[in-house]
């Protein structure tokens, strides 16, 4: 079984080297495609009084941008290897692995906080939702998590500072620190997610419920907590734990919204403020960093799955 | 002694105002040591007639009438009652073995789980008992197949554990519903030998369902005939297969001589 599982996770590690050459190809090639002269940018951006085309001609120089396409990508991509991505444009003091090292923690925060969350509350709302379909258990659950679902975040998130934090004053309207200051911009970022897993794991153990296993089980007398718990919850998981897996770099790329509403100090709020201000090196180290960890979190959540599921190692 | 008395069982589906009659008024009895061969084409309600005599029925369908197992009373026993009989006392042996076991944990696993409960006994002693029962059904390697995930088992040794599983806790009744029709000739030979070796040891009662009258002919003792979840004939099994007392017996035995002449006669060319 170790064995098997050695040579998936070789199989799988040695399959994720094309990709990744070709999607740090696609974003390399996406920023130089812009239609701005990154180094016309820079001088503007730094208010140089006035613009010539010498000085513009110099800059590029300086940004290395003179050198020919292919060399600037290889140059590009070892060093981003060692995660040096240059400068900010904007405040050439500051180079952008320092800005993301800066800004990533407050995001990973928020977006693994919002993950554990949807995982906790979606497995005990969907184990019920199936277990009493079409109960009035089940329809209420479906009914809220629609409606809130169907809400947009910014909307949900000022509805939630109004009410959590104006009206009742029990929680801050934003900002990073304790504990507190998580939990709206947690709940903000779960609900669209909850809704999506719920229906999920609620759909796969209907299915579930009505395989041979789950009567033979049944029939040798085991109990509905055991036959939840030990054999239909493992196995209504399966698709679910891939989703999971692609959830996670969606949820840190996608704090954008609630990160801006909770002045939330994370990479969603520096990559707006880089996109606003035309910061080249920052817009593509941060496409990059979440096609990385789009990357990386798949193949992490298939070898989970080859864990639990022998007959994907075969 | 009887271990199972069905009387006047019926089975409806309720949707919303509408009530459906799916089984009506069947009634049997099994001894200790018999076996009984609940026969009739697909649909005739054999398997929905197990499954509502065990109580395993979704909500939605109604069950009347009396089951006595062991002198018990079977549909006045609590729910947490009636799960521990099934474990002690019912042995069962479905038509699918692939896909009767938990395809995400081994069967190791599978069989101590359940069995653990009832059979206080040390992991070594265990695990030796497991050996025996595979043994029981001539597995020999049981160290392995021990080890091994239900999907890299045939469907005939999944059967076979089906059945150690079903003998494990010595149950006065066996339930075995279509267990040779999924699996290939050869282990449908074993499957109906290691049944009729429980039948021949005497201690526990054999329900046997199934389409197939070669098999039932092989087995049970006596039948019951069901045709659109009605009793249309009951009496001991050579007494049928020689001469049906109902048309639709006839029918269907007809059928099978028919086939089996035809098949003759393939093989003759």
């Amino acid at each position: 079984m170790v064995f098997e599982l050695r040579k998936y996770i070789l199989k799988r590690l040695i399959a994720t080297v094309p990709l990744l050459v070709v999607v740090s190809f696609a974003c390399f090639l996406m920023i130089q495609t812009m239609s701005s002269d990154p180094a016309e940018v820079v001088l503007r951006v730094r208010q140089t009084p006035i613009v010539t085309d010498k000085a513009i001609e110099e800059m590029r120089i300086e940004l290395g941008l003179d050198k020919p396409f292919l060399t600037r990508y290889a140059y590009w991509l070892v060093d981003s290897f060692k995660f040096d991505f240059g400068v900010s444009y904007v405040n050439p003091a500051r180079t952008v692995a320092s800005e993301l090292k800066r800004c990533l923690p407050a995001t990973l925060q928020l977006a693994l906080a919002s993950v554990v969350f949807v995982f906790m509350v979606s497995v005990v709302l969907g184990t019920l939702a199936a277990y009493y379909k079409d109960s009035w258990i089940d329809k209420s659950i479906r009914f809220l998590l629609f409606n809130f679902s169907a809400m947009p975040s910014y909307w949900f998130a000022l509805l939630a500072i109004w009410f959590f934090s104006l009206y009742l004053g029990w929680l801050p309207t934003g900002g990073r620190g304790g504990f507190e200051t998580l939990i709206l911009p947690v709940l903000t970022l779960s609900l669209g997610q909850i809704a999506i897993y719920v229906r999920l794991i609620r759909n796969n153990m209907i299915e579930v419920l009505k395989e041979d296993f789950v009567f033979y089980a049944k029939a040798r007398g085991i109990g509905p907590f055991r036959l939840l718990t030990q054999h239909v919850l493992k196995n209504s998981l399966q698709s679910s734990i891939t989703a999971l897996g692609m959830s996670i770099p969606q949820l840190i790329a996608g704090t954008l919204v609630v990160e801006t509403v909770f002045s939330w100090p994370g990479i969603g709020r520096l990559s707006i403020e880089a996109i606003l201000n035309r910061d080249y090196p920052i817009i593509q180290a941060y496409v990059w960093l979440i096609a990385l960890l789009l990357i990386l979190f798949n193949l992490l959540f298939d070898i989970l799955h080859a864990i639990n599921d022998p007959r994907i190692r075969n | 002694m009887t271990i199972l008395e069905v009387n006047n069982l019926s089975v409806h589906f309720k949707n919303g105002k509408k009530k459906m009659c799916l089984i009506q008024n069947i009634g049997f009895s099994i001894r200790r040591g018999e076996c009984l061969g609940l026969i009739g084409e697909s649909g005739s309600g054999k398997s929905m007639t197990m499954k509502g005599l065990l109580g395993l029925l979704e909500p939605s369908f109604q069950v009347t009438g009396q089951v006595v197992l062991n002198q018990k009373d079977w549909m006045a026993q609590k729910p947490s009652l009636k799960r521990e009989i099934m474990a002690k006392e019912i042995g069962i042996v479905l038509q699918n073995p692939m896909n009767s076991f938990d395809p995400l944990m081994r069967i190791d696993r599978q069989m101590k789980d359940y069995m653990k409960h009832y059979k206080k006994l040390s992991r070594s002693q265990m695990h030796q008992w497991l050996l025996r029962l595979l043994e029981g059904v001539n597995i020999k390697q049981g160290d392995e197949v021990l080890k091994k995930y239900p999907h890299q088992l045939s469907g005939g040794m999944l059967q076979r554990i089906m059945i150690a599983i079903a003998m494990a806790l010595e149950p006065a009744l066996i339930i075995a519903d279509e267990p040779t029709t999924a699996i290939d000739t050869k282990s449908q030979k074993e499957v109906i030998q290691l049944l009729q070796t429980i039948k021949a040891k005497g201690q526990a009662g054999i329900l046997f369902i199934s389409h197939d009258l070669g098999v039932v002919s092989a087995l049970a003792d006596s039948i019951v005939l069901l045709h659109q979840g009605k009793v249309v004939e009951k009496g001991l099994c050579q007494d049928f297969m020689k001469a049906p007392a109902s048309s639709y017996g006839k029918e269907l035995l007809e059928c099978k001589l028919k086939i089996g002449g035809e098949n003759h006669a393939t093989r003759s060319c």
